[in-house]
Order: C-alpha cells, then sequence, then structure tokens
C-alpha cells in the first residue's frame, strides 16, 4: 500500500479542487481501505484503492458541493515551485474546464491520463463497459474544448 | 485511401492520442490524419492537453514521511474513534446502494431499505451532528437557497422551521438518502453547541401518524409523518425538550 501511495495522492489531488480536498479524500480513502481490507478480493491492490477513492469522491455530496461552490483557487493552492511549466493563463483556463467535468466524466479522464491506465483498465476498476469510458472521455475532452473556445467562465454551478 | 472500408472512428483517434494503440492501427490513424487536418489539429490538442494535465498533478506523485505512519496508526486506531466513521461508511453504503442506480461494484455491499425512519433520523444525527467541520453542505447563510434546493430535491416546498423559541438557531442543511430517495437534513444549534437534526423524507403513502419516539443509545427520536412526508426530530435531549421542538416544527409545516 505505501508503494501506491505517490500514485493515491496524484489521483486524489487530479480529483479535488484543492490540496486540503486532496489529502482528505487521501486518507478517508485509506481509512475506507483498511477497514474494508478483509473485502479485497485478491486482484489488483491498486485497482482495488483506486475505485474506493473513487466511489468516495463520486459519492460524498458534501465534498461536491464545497467544489461547486468555492471560489475557483486551484492554481494557487500549488506552490510556485511545483507549479508546472507553461502559460499561467492557459494552465487556469484549463483547470476551469477540468474543474466543470461531472464526477464520473473527471475520474475517467484523469484515470487515462494522469495515471496513464488503459481504457479496459478504467472500465474495469470503475465497472462499467469499455464504450462508457469511451463515451465519457469523448464528453469530457468536448466539454474542454467547448469551454477553452468558450474562453472564459469560471464555472460557478450550484449542486442540484 | 481505404476510409471507406476501414473508417477511422472518434475512439480511434482518441485511443492514438493516448497512446493505446497497436502499431498497425496507429499506422490506420495517421494516414487518416495526414488527410484530415481537423481530426490531426483535435489530435494535437487533446495530446497538449494531456501534457498540460499530467504536468499539472505529477507534483503530487511523492511520499510523504508521514505516510507509513498514517497506514499504521489507523490501522491500530482505538475502536471509539472509528465509529463515527464506520457510520459514515454506513451511510456512503447505503447512499451508494439506493441514490445514483449505477450499478455499482457489489463490494460496496447491499442497499439498506427497510430502515425505519427513526433509525435513518437518529444515525444521521450521530453521523452530522458530531462533524464539527463539515455538519452542512449549505449553511443557514443561504437559506432561501438551501431551502430552495432540498423541496426541489424532495419534490415538495419545504421550510426551515424558527426554533428560536426553543433556543435553536439553523445551522444549515444537506442532502440525505431517506428510503433509497431523496431527503432532507436539517441542523439547528443552540448557544451551548448543543445541536438538533429535522429529517424529512417522502413516504409512500400520504398517511398521518401521531407523533411517537424512539431512543437509539443516547439520541432521541420524535417522528410522525403527514401529507406525504415524513419528520423526524432527533437529539440528545429530554423528551419534553424534543416534543416542544416537534411541536414548533409541525405547527409551521401546516399549510397556511
Amino acid at each position: 500500500m505505501l508503494d501506491l501511495m505517490p500514485s493515491l495522492r496524484r489521483y486524489a489531488r487530479s480529483l479535488t479542487r484543492s490540496d486540503v480536498d486532496g489529502e482528505d479524500l487521501l486518507q478517508d480513502s485509506l481509512e475506507r481501505a483498511l477497514v474494508k481490507r478483509g473485502q479485497w478480493s485478491g486482484g489488483s491492490l491498486k485497482a482495488w484503492a483506486f475505485s474506493i477513492m473513487t466511489n468516495l469522491y463520486r459519492n460524498d455530496t458534501a465534498r461536491a458541493t464545497r467544489r461547486r461552490t468555492a471560489p475557483l483557487d486551484d492554481a494557487q493552492d500549488v506552490p510556485s515551485t511545483l507549479a508546472p511549466p507553461g502559460d499561467p493563463l492557459e494552465r487556469r483556463k484549463l483547470v476551469a474546464a477540468i474543474d466543470s467535468l461531472a464526477p464520473d466524466f473527471r475520474a475517467v479522464l484523469m484515470l487515462v491520463v494522469v495515471e496513464s491506465m488503459s481504457y479496459r483498465e478504467v472500465a474495469s476498476l470503475l465497472q462499467i463497459p469499455e464504450g462508457t469510458v469511451m463515451s465519457r472521455l469523448t464528453r469530457a475532452r468536448a466539454q474542454i474544448a467547448r469551454i477553452l473556445e468558450a474562453d472564459n467562465v469560471i464555472p460557478m454551478r450550484r449542486s442540484e | 485511401m481505404s476510409d471507406a472500408l476501414n473508417p477511422v472512428t472518434e475512439n480511434d483517434l482518441h485511443a492514438y492520442a493516448d497512446g493505446h494503440m497497436a502499431v498497425d492501427d496507429a499506422a490506420r490513424v495517421e494516414t487518416w490524419l495526414a488527410e484530415h487536418p481537423e481530426d490531426a489539429a483535435r489530435v494535437a490538442a487533446w495530446r497538449s492537453q494531456n501534457a498540460a494535465i499530467r504536468d499539472m498533478f505529477a507534483p503530487y506523485a511523492t511520499t510523504r514521511p508521514e505516510d507509513a505512519a498514517l497506514l499504521a496508526v489507523q490501522a491500530r486506531r482505538p475502536i471509539l474513534e472509528r465509529l463515527p466513521l464506520r457510520a459514515a461508511a454506513a451511510v456512503l453504503l447505503f447512499a451508494l446502494g439506493t441514490a445514483t442506480g449505477l450499478g455499482l461494484p457489489s463490494l460496496l455491499g447491499a442497499p439498506a431499505t427497510a430502515t425505519p425512519i427513526f433509525k435513518q433520523a437518529s444515525e444521521a444525527y450521530a453521523i452530522y451532528a458530531r462533524e464539527v467541520r463539515h455538519p452542512v453542505e449549505v449553511w443557514a447563510g443561504e437559506k432561501d437557497h438551501l431551502v430552495a434546493w432540498l423541496g426541489k430535491r424532495l419534490g415538495e416546498k419545504i421550510v426551515a422551521p424558527d426554533l428560536a423559541s426553543a433556543g435553536y438557531t439553523l445551522v444549515g442543511g444537506r442532502l440525505v438518502p431517506v428510503d433509497g430517495v431523496a431527503g432532507a437534513l436539517l441542523m439547528y444549534e443552540d448557544k451551548s453547541g448543543k445541536r438538533l437534526t429535522l429529517l424529512l423524507g417522502r413516504t409512500a403513502k400520504k398517511n398521518e401518524t401521531a407523533f411517537q419516539f424512539a431512543s437509539n443509545g443516547a439520541v432521541e427520536t420524535l417522528y410522525w409523518m403527514d401529507n406525504g412526508l415524513a419528520y423526524a426530530v432527533s437529539g440528545e435531549i429530554s423528551r419534553e425538550a424534543l416534543r416542544a421542538v416537534a411541536d414548533l416544527c409541525y405547527r409551521q409545516f401546516q399549510p397556511a
């Protein structure tokens, strides 16, 4: 499990909007995994841990609501020494576009892009058909493209 | 060239951009892209977004000195400390099993369906009233939004009863599963920080019941049904005090 910490931490942070929420999600997931460790079927520990985290993320409505109502503060959360290179404005727009994605879409995008998982791995981890992974990925990218084109907006919609 | 026979699909483009393609297929896509500059531009945009997103989160792929302790300490944490989390997990299971309808993993367990309203109410109280940082999703400062939102999810206009005469003020509210559908939990607090919750859920039938008490450990619940909704007030207070609060609620939920 300790070996998985870096990728779990990265995935948690890629799902949530802030460092605090990311660490919260990581800790909740570890707690959950430890409490439920009897249910681990002996398959891939990584897939199991990732699916626990994804489910916690997807179903934690409190966290989701906070994320949606909080002002966008992502870029500032990354200490400047860690900040990735690139035009800060462009990055900020991309962050806003990602933040507008519904949890299911965001999870798929992050598993594919950041965690470099194959579509099949993502499908089995989320227990959805591979076709659904593809359609979520397609729609996530279409939405990002739309928002980058619209060239503005920080999503502030209330959870409904 | 062989477009008609072997068209490149949208999925192929994504798989190509993500590097999930066998060499033969990749060659086919490259041929296509050479002839379709619009698709080529999209693929290029996805690739540069992929790189940007990866860069964005790469710095987080670290271990921290406290990680080992985090895993070890949690495993050994006293049972009492873990109870609220277990209860939270139970509520999550319940929400997973019932609220999403997405065909969720079986490892998350079966949904609890036949839990009586007073039990759901006292459990919700036990979990959320003890939350220090996040007792509610929407705070009382946004009361209008809160009642409109919860009312909409509940499918019934609701109010947040004014309990000032009993010494309680609204903290806020959250959406909770009640009998597998959206319900509302409103939280109140007195000056000393003692909390009460009011749970509202839809009932299958439009029946009316009297007030009924139920105890669950230290948590007292008073519940009733009225006109298609179930109400439950819970708190670690005396039955008399609870009764007074329930009276206030009941009166304010009466149509004018």
